[in-house]
Order: structure tokens, then sequence, then C-alpha cells
């Protein structure tokens, strides 16, 4: 009889500490899942995060690359360049008797014109001697987020104001590019 | 106690049993757990090389369209682009209806482009890539043709009577930088052409006598695929035929387009005829710098406006300048051909010309252009000699 209850007793003992070991091995594999998950959310939101960030810094240098060719193409429109005959045209210097019909073409064929200026706003301010400020072409981005200017000084040649010899003024080309 | 010593024994059996079964779902577990990590390294790899791949295409594009910019405004530069890592990629060029598209052959990236004109062979498989661009004036500058070709792609100039232009496309396409070189050759006979290892070959016939409807392709040529060899005759009328080699003969392709141009040296529209892949990309992209002109002359129009209030403003210049206000078209002193006069008819042909063009109707009324670019070149050459010019 005492040798059937040592044997009831370590039996009970047997399953009592099996069923703990199941609790302890469960909690184990909970706390391992549990970690497991945090390190995959901190993973995925670090990913997320440098994504963001590499996103905004390659749209940031595509949006330079654009003002810079945006100012280029403005720069060598054979709508604005100074020319000299059939001799080659005059570098950075705007015919300002062009300049100013130019405007009117480029607000009446603003489509046309967007497939080469896109998303931007280019105006011309004259430094010196006076201080005029011809607006080229506006067309800005609804809901713009990133916007870079960009300037470049030219000549500006005007044939009717000068007294025999075309007066040249000094101007600032700004170029702002929207994204 | 037999049956006492018994029940341990099957117990032991049952437990060792369990541990038999336990270590094959285990081992299971651990090829089903190890197939699956190989797996998704796999495909992560695989996607990385597509991911790589896509990006590497977006960035050539990208930077070739910013090169191609940058070629597009110089004029008269010559610009190459290092492809060698890209030599199995081939490059594609269309133009329909005047949007160009330029793109690595199936890859969905491409650059779409309405203003540029870009005269190249459909297709590029190269190391190096080369581009010039020439300006193109009717009389005045309108804007940069651009040409894109390769080294490897190779042009036969064939001529007897224009043999000043391969000596002008000689001194036109030579380059200290000998990398930049286009790759040309002067011949006497088809017979000459030899395509080497070139990926494509295109004749050029400056007299239009050579290359003729089912005319034998030249047999070195041969070896060639159909599409790799082509060839381009000028014709009398300021008119362009494109060929294409079919089998052993040359096929026609396409109708002859109208070269509009004022001649001289360095003649855009005929540089640009060499250049282009046929009489579609071609009348596409001249399109594009029609349009244009239509633009450009309306400012030179209103440049016109500013210089006849000048001289109507300063009516004592009338006494000395009198052909300046005769040139220009002031009211009272406007000489029969003058500037106003011609420049408005310009703008109505340019106009009709445009919708010609986008008609696709066999248009004539561009080559008219000439006779009134012309009209306004000899005006604003003799304003030049004491008045203020047009351009």
């Amino acid at each position: 009889m005492v040798l059937r209850n040592k044997k009831q007793q370590k039996s009970r003992i047997f399953e009592l500490s099996q069923s703990r070991k199941g609790q302890v091995q469960m909690t184990e594999t909970i706390a391992v899942l549990f970690i497991f998950f945090i390190l995959i959310v901190f993973g995925i939101s670090f990913f997320y995060q440098y994504a963001q960030s590499s996103f905004q810094a390659e749209q940031e240098e595509l949006l330079g690359k654009r003002a810079i060719e945006t100012t280029l193409k403005a720069l060598f429109i054979p709508e604005l360049m100074c020319t000299k005959g059939d001799a080659e045209a005059e570098d950075n210097c705007f015919d300002m008797m062009k300049v100013r019909h130019a405007m009117d073409v480029f607000n009446e064929s603003k489509l046309v014109y967007f497939d080469t200026f896109s998303f931007s706003k280019i105006s011309l301010t004259e430094i010196y001697p006076g201080n005029e400020t011809y607006e080229l072409y506006d067309f800005p981005k609804k809901d713009w987020e990133n916007s870079e200017k960009t300037f470049f000084i030219i000549a500006m040649k005007d044939e009717v104001k000068g007294d025999g010899q075309p007066h040249y003024g000094l101007g600032r080309l700004d170029i702002e590019v929207y994204s | 106690m037999t049956h006492k010593q018994q029940k341990p024994k099957v117990f032991e059996l049952s437990h060792s049993r369990k541990g038999q079964v336990q270590l094959t779902v285990n081992w299971i577990y651990i090829v089903i757990a190890g197939a699956v990590i190989l797996l998704f390294f796999a495909g992560l790899v695989v996607k990385g090389k597509d991911a790589a791949e896509k990006n590497i295409a977006e960035d050539v594009v990208q930077v070739m369209g910013n090169v191609f910019t940058g070629a597009g405004v110089s004029e008269k530069t010559k610009n190459r682009i290092e492809t060698s890592g890209l030599a199995e990629f081939t490059f594609q060029f269309t133009c329909m209806e005047g949007v160009s598209t330029f793109g690595i052959k199936d890859k969905t990236n491409s650059v779409q482009d309405t203003t540029q004109p870009t005269f190249s062979p459909e297709e590029i498989k190269t190391t190096r890539m080369l581009l010039w661009s020439l300006p193109y004036k009717l009389p005045y500058k309108i804007v940069d043709l651009l040409f894109v070709t390769s080294v490897n792609t190779k042009y036969f100039l064939i001529a007897f009577d224009d043999i000043d232009f391969v000596n002008e496309f000689d001194t036109a396409t030579d380059d200290s930088d000998k990398t930049m070189k286009i790759n040309w050759q002067s011949i006497t006979t088809l017979e000459d052409v030899d395509p080497k290892g070139n990926f494509q070959i295109r004749i050029v016939d400056l007299d239009g006598i050579y290359v003729k409807e089912n005319g034998d392709v030249p047999v070195k040529a041969l070896t060639l695929a159909d599409d790799k060899v082509t060839a381009v005759t000028f014709l009398s009328g300021n008119l362009v035929q494109y060929y294409q080699k079919q089998g052993t003969v040359w096929s026609k392709k396409g109708k002859p387009v109208e070269m509009v141009s004022l001649g001289g040296k360095r003649d855009a529209a005929k540089y640009a005829a060499i250049f282009a892949n046929d009489g579609n990309q071609y009348t596409c992209n001249m399109l594009k710098a029609y349009k244009r002109l239509g633009l450009v002359n309306k400012v030179y129009q209103g440049k016109l406006q500013d210089l006849q209030s000048y001289y109507t403003e300063n009516s004592q210049l009338s006494l000395t300048k009198a052909g300046c206000y005769g040139l220009a078209g002031v009211e009272g002193f406007a000489f029969e051909q003058n500037l106003k006069n011609e420049m408005e008819a310009y703008q109505n042909k340019i106009e009709t010309c445009i919708f010609e063009s986008k008609e696709g109707l066999a248009s004539t009324s561009c080559q008219d252009f000439v006779g009134l670019a012309n009209a306004i070149s000899n005006i604003n050459q003799e304003l030049q000699s004491e008045c203020i010019s047009l351009y």
C-alpha cells in the first residue's frame, strides 16, 4: 500500500514537473516571439525612415539638377539670346527687344514651353542702370513641397535705347523650380 | 511482480519512440525552415538583381537625358557617353506624332521629349555613344538639332558630284579627341562597303544615283541583319529617300521626305537626314523644329514692331537712314520687299506647314519657307550695313 502510494506520488511529481516544464517552455516561446516581433517592428521602422530620408535626398538632388538644366535652357534659348547675324550667338546676353515680346509668346504658349521649363518661374531683373523686372515664365506647381532657386548674371542688350550703338545693361536671371 | 516489471519497460519504449518521432520532426522542421530561409534569400538576390538593373536603366536614362539637354543647348558641340557597363543593353530611339521616346529596349523607363529634335538610328548597342549638335537656322537660329550615333555605327559616304560635301563632312566631324570622332569612310563604289565588326551601317548616297530600289546590296553587308543595313539618298529638289536592305536587294523605306534648308556650310537639315533612322523619324523631329520656328518668328515679329516704333519716334533719322525705314517696312517709307511683309507671309507659311505636317499630308508648303527665309536673310544683310538688324 505504502509502495503504491509512493509510486502514485512519484507519477504526480513527474506530471507536475512535466506541466511546469511545459509552462516554462511556453513562456520562453512567447518571450522569444515577443522579442522577435519587437525586432521586426524596429527593423521596419528604421528601414522606413532610411527609405524616406534617402528618397527625400534623391528628390532634392533631382530638383537641383532640374534647376541647373532649366537655367541652361533659359540661357541658350533662341527666343531670348543676342545674335550677330549669321555668326555665333553672343553668350550670356539677352536681346531686350526680343525679351519684351518673348514674354507674351511664352504666356500664350505656356503648354509648349512647359516641356522646356516644366514647373518653374523665370524672371529677369535689371541691376544696372535700371531696376525693372520682367516675368518671363511662371508655371508654379499646385501644392508644391520643395523649390530650388538659382540665378545667373547676364548682359541686357537693347539696340533701340543706345545712341547709334547698342545699349548694354546688367541683369540677373532668376530661376525657381518646384517639385 | 512480472506485471510490475513490464510497466516501466512499456514506459521506456514509448518514451524512446516519442524521442525518435521528436527527433524526426525536428529534422523535418530544420529542413523546411532552412529551405524557406534559402528561398527567401534567393528571392532577395533575384529581386535585388532586378532592382539594380532597373536602377541602372533609370540612372542611365536620366543621365543621358541631362547630357542630351547639355548637348542640345550648346551648339556645334560634340559629346560622348561611355556606356561600356551597359554594352549588353540596346538603346532605343523612336519618334511618333512629334513625341520622341528614348530608353533601354524592353525596359519600362524611358524619356519623352516634344521639343528637342533628335536624330539617331532606331537602335544603338555600344560601348560609347556620340552626340553632336548643329544649329538649325531659317534664316535665324531656331533650335539645335541633336545627332546621336555610336562608335560602332559606320557611315559610308559615296559621292562624285557632291565631293565638296564629303570634304566638309570630314572637317565638320573631325575632332582632336579621337574618341569623339564619328565612324565614317568615304567610298567610290558600293563594293568598298565593309561593315567589319560594326553593329550597323548607313550608306549615304550624296549624288542620289548609287542606291536604287531592287539594286544589289554590297556583298560584305549581307552578313548583317536587314534592319542594320540602311541607306539614304539625296535626290534633286531637296528630297531625301531612305532605303533598307531586304535580303540581297535594297527596298525603299517610306516615301521621299522634304529637306527644308538654306543650304550652305554645316547645313543642319542635311546632317540630320544623314543621322536620322528613316523618313518618319526625320519628319517627326523636323516638325518639332517647325513648331518652334512659328514661335521664334512671332518673337522676331515683335522685335520688328519695336524697330518700326523706334524709327517712327525718331523721324529725323529718315533723312539720313531712309533705307532702314524702307527695309523695316515703316509706313510711308516701305520698300516693295520689306521685313514686315516677308515676315507676315513667313508666319502664314509656317502655320500652314505645321498644319499639313500634323495631318500627314504630302506637303510642299514647308519647302516654301526657303524662299521667304532667303528674302528675310537678304534684307537683314542690307540692314546690317547701317541700320539695326533683325537678328
